[in-house]
């Protein structure tokens, strides 16, 4: 299994800066109508033996960046989810606006296969609706997309306050506040032992 | 004082009242609309119990939120159906966040701080789940607790850290965009406080042959107080992580605010200790917060407290900050003395009295050994010798002629047929052999303890204290009779002559401390025991003695002239036994002569525990 990192560095390879993206993005589908697609996807996506290159092959024009990381099983699983929500337009209904006519929908599969699946385990996106409305707000954003009814500063501020890799950097500094702290505490019983010994009798 | 003034709830204002009760799905008395009465509460509008909630008119219309009335309402309203409910579970909110307090090194727990924080926990609850409930009915954006909190919370200059943390939690938990409420970056922490400089004695007063070692003291104490301003000025506190992880613990424990506050406690309690440690006073500003919207300040009573401190939540251990490594207690100040506060789980016996500094200390205090002791208490029955049962009744059989005519069943002969033929038609109710009845033995404990002055306090959470309270619950628990005499110098006893069935008589017995010498009071044991045959088969007389080193004076010590009276008390007593925390063994021998068993503990605190195994020993 690829490492987190190697994942995440392939990923910003590729992308154009985030605040382009912002810039570039147009009304698209509500948030809840995408989030229940996404906790629908049937089990044949998920499964293990599924190509995610014959998949992306037969839901998608664009190549995805993902096929060559496919044998990180998280990988596989955050495109097939991405590529789900591509194939539901044909096989339930169409979103309002289509997602897959979005300009940077091959993007948005990599997206999720590669920014956000190293960070968040795909099936978190199932379980928990925080994770996934950071999931699906990741998938419109780089499908060149926001969340119908919110402009550029909300969507990105929403985003933002959902973004599971800003948390994870915000406990290790707190986490390294924590250690630093304990760490003075250390010297400063050291220091108050030394005081001690240091006391004499004045007789 | 005449009563305040009222008017009367109807029009627009009725229709927001009823609506907001729908909105809950409950109903309440009618809300009190008490014009004026905001000014002494400091806010609009309260809740009290039992369940009722007041609105001060004028005050609202001051705010300028009298379109949000229906929101105001339903806020007040979730303090009674969501959190705290109940008066009940506000007062075990507030013991788990003075808990996180004390456990984070607040010093001192004000009681100021815990009503602000328990009123921020219970608030976050309420609105999250207002606001969950307007959406869900289909309200338009911003529904209307959104408006409202924006209308009355935000204070964009105040420069209070929790304050952005909570407001920036309301931004997270209902997915407002940040900038929202507060500025989109918290304010920066406030310096520490300066050091406080402890003047040296000049140099002159110092004799010659101390100079080098009095230099060698100041460098030290100077390296110590850089170290200890270091560590005050180290910020641990991360504003933005913090209000993340309180918006997961308001969504995960929508439904238990008490095992909530606890967590809320341990996110927050740093912030009150920067604050108390920071020589910048930052009161939390903004018009909707003032004292906060619980008016219930009756002391707890005797009964609240046992339910109080009996809830096993209220004792398990402090979870860690998310961002800490260790566990919950970082910077433990600890009380560092006597039980259960040495580990930071539940709050020591002097926090608990500090805290509850309304009610009876005598009550808080019995209430905390109880729920202190209450692990180690197994209810102890002394089991007598059974009694053979009366025979049970079994089948009928024929009544022979030679029977007794007494054992002759009549009703049951005439049955089997109108002519009674004796030996033929005649009954009897034969006998079955039974179990044999067991029969519970009356005990008696009598408790001496000891409250010289080398005992720890009670006040302070003593673990002798403890050690007696488990094993007179125990023996209580079990029907027993309990009596406590608590001794320290000469004529220094305390104590009730009678045996008790009672809790609250033995704990306050067990709580009473002279802080004397030790001087055992013989001339009592003998007494009581005077006149007394030994137990008899059916009865259990246990002597136990709570003391340290100086218990040579129950074996005449300095007190020639009743120096066999424990040797002839002994055998009017099933069992005879001295728990001592003493470092030398020479009373063992003294106490062996007299047939005193003897248990000895390392130190006070191990005393629980050999009182579980001697409460199980005298079980038998």
């Amino acid at each position: 299994m690829a490492e987190s990192e190697e994942l995440l560095s392939a990923w910003s390879a590729s992308a154009p800066p985030e605040d382009r993206a912002w810039e570039a993005t147009v009304p698209g589908p509500s948030l809840a109508a995408v989030a229940a697609r996404m906790a629908s996807v049937p089990r044949s996506f998920l499964d293990a033996r599924v190509s995610i290159a014959a998949l992306a092959g037969d839901v998608l024009r664009p190549r995805l960046l993902a096929v060559s990381h496919e044998d990180d099983d998280r990988v596989r699983r955050g495109a097939a989810v991405g590529l789900w929500l591509v194939a539901s337009e044909d096989l339930v209904e169409p979103f309002a606006p289509s997602v897959a006519a979005a300009p940077g929908i091959g993007r948005a599969v990599d997206a999720l296969a590669l920014r956000l699946s190293p960070v968040v385990d795909p099936w978190e996106w199932l379980s928990d609706d925080e994770r996934r409305e950071e999931a699906v707000r990741t998938f419109l954003l780089w499908a060149g997309l926001r969340p119908a009814g919110e402009d550029v500063t909300t969507a990105r501020s929403l985003l933002e306050a959902r973004d599971s890799l800003r948390r994870n950097a915000a406990l290790a500094q707190a986490y390294a506040a924590h250690r630093h702290r304990d760490e003075i505490a250390r010297r400063l019983a050291e220091a108050r032992a030394k005081e001690a010994a240091a006391r004499y009798s004045s007789e | 004082m005449s009563a305040p003034a009222t008017v009367p709830l109807e029009g627009g204002t009725r229709e927001a009242w009823e609506s907001a009760l729908g909105l809950w799905g409950v109903h309440l008395r009618d809300v009190r609309l008490a014009p004026g009465e905001g000014a002494a509460k400091g806010t609009a509008a309260w809740f009290s119990f039992p369940p009722s909630v007041t609105v001060d008119p004028d005050m609202i219309r001051t705010w300028g939120v009298e379109h949000e009335a229906e929101s105001l309402f339903a806020h007040e309203i979730g303090h009674h159906v969501l959190a705290p409910a109940t008066r009940m579970d506000s007062l075990k909110i507030r013991h788990q966040l003075a808990r996180a307090l004390a456990a984070a090194g607040a010093d001192p727990v004000t009681a100021d701080d815990l009503a602000l924080l328990s009123n921020l926990w219970t608030d976050l609850l309420v609105n999250a789940r207002v606001a969950l409930l307007q959406r869900r009915r289909g309200d338009t954006e911003p529904v209307g607790i959104v408006r409202l909190v924006q209308a009355t919370l935000p204070a964009p200059e105040s420069a209070d850290r929790l304050w952005w943390v909570y407001l920036r939690t309301f931004e997270l938990v209902w997915g407002l965009p940040a900038g929202r409420l507060c500025p989109p970056a918290p304010p920066a922490p406030a310096p520490p406080a300066p050091p406080r400089g402890r003047s040296d004695a000049p140099w002159e007063e110092i004799p010659e042959k101390h100079r080098e070692q009095e230099r060698a003291l100041r460098e030290a104490r100077r390296e110590r107080e850089r170290i200890a301003a270091e560590l005050t000025g180290a910020i641990t506190t991360r504003p933005e992580a913090d209000a993340d992880q309180l918006a997961g613990v308001v969504r995960s424990f929508a439904h238990d605010p008490v095992l909530g506050a606890l967590r809320f406690g341990v996110l927050t309690a740093p912030y009150i200790v920067e604050r108390q440690r920071s020589s910048r006073r930052t009161p939390p500003a903004g018009p909707g917060h003032g004292e906060g919207c619980a008016a219930d300040d009756a002391p707890v009573t005797a009964e609240e407290l046992g339910r109080i401190l009996s809830d096993r939540r209220l004792h398990g251990g402090i979870p860690a900050h998310p961002g800490s490594s260790g566990p919950g207690a970082i910077g433990e100040a600890g009380e560092g003395t006597g039980v259960g506060d040495g580990n930071g789980q539940a709050l020591g016996l002097a926090r608990t009295l500090a805290l509850y500094g309304a009610s009876d200390p005598d009550e808080v205090m019995a209430a905390w050994y109880r729920a202190e002791a209450a692990p180690w208490v197994r209810p102890l029955t002394q089991r007598m010798p059974a009694v053979p049962a009366p025979e049970l009744p079994g089948p009928l059989e024929v009544w022979e002629t030679g029977d007794d005519l007494a054992d002759l069943d009549l009703p049951a002969t005439l049955q089997a047929g109108a002519t009674v033929l004796p030996g033929v038609t005649t009954r009897r109710r034969s006998f079955l052999p039974d179990e044999p009845t067991p029969r519970e033995a009356s005990i008696a404990l009598d408790v001496f303890i000891d409250s010289s002055g080398s005992m720890p306090r009670p006040g302070r959470g003593s673990s002798a204290v403890l050690a007696g309270m488990i094993v007179a619950l125990s023996v209580l628990r079990g029907g027993g009779r309990v009596r406590v005499t608590s001794f320290s110098g000469p004529g220094q006893v305390a104590g009730s002559d009678d045996y008790q069935r009672t809790v609250g008589g033995v704990v306050r017995d067990l709580a009473f401390f002279f802080g004397g010498g030790t001087t055992f009071p013989l001339d009592l044991l003998e007494r009581r025991y005077a006149g007394l045959r030994p137990p008899a088969p059916d009865e259990r007389r246990h002597l136990l003695v709570l003391s340290d080193d100086g218990l040579v004076s129950m074996f005449g010590d300095g007190n020639a002239e009743y120096a066999d009276v424990a040797a002839r008390v002994r055998p009017l007593l099933t069992t005879a036994t001295l728990l001592l925390s003493a470092r030398s063994t020479r009373v063992d021998a003294q106490a062996a002569a007299a047939g005193y068993d003897v248990l000895h503990v390392q130190t006070m605190d191990d005393a629980p525990a050999a009182c579980a195994r001697l409460a199980e020993a005298l079980r038998g």
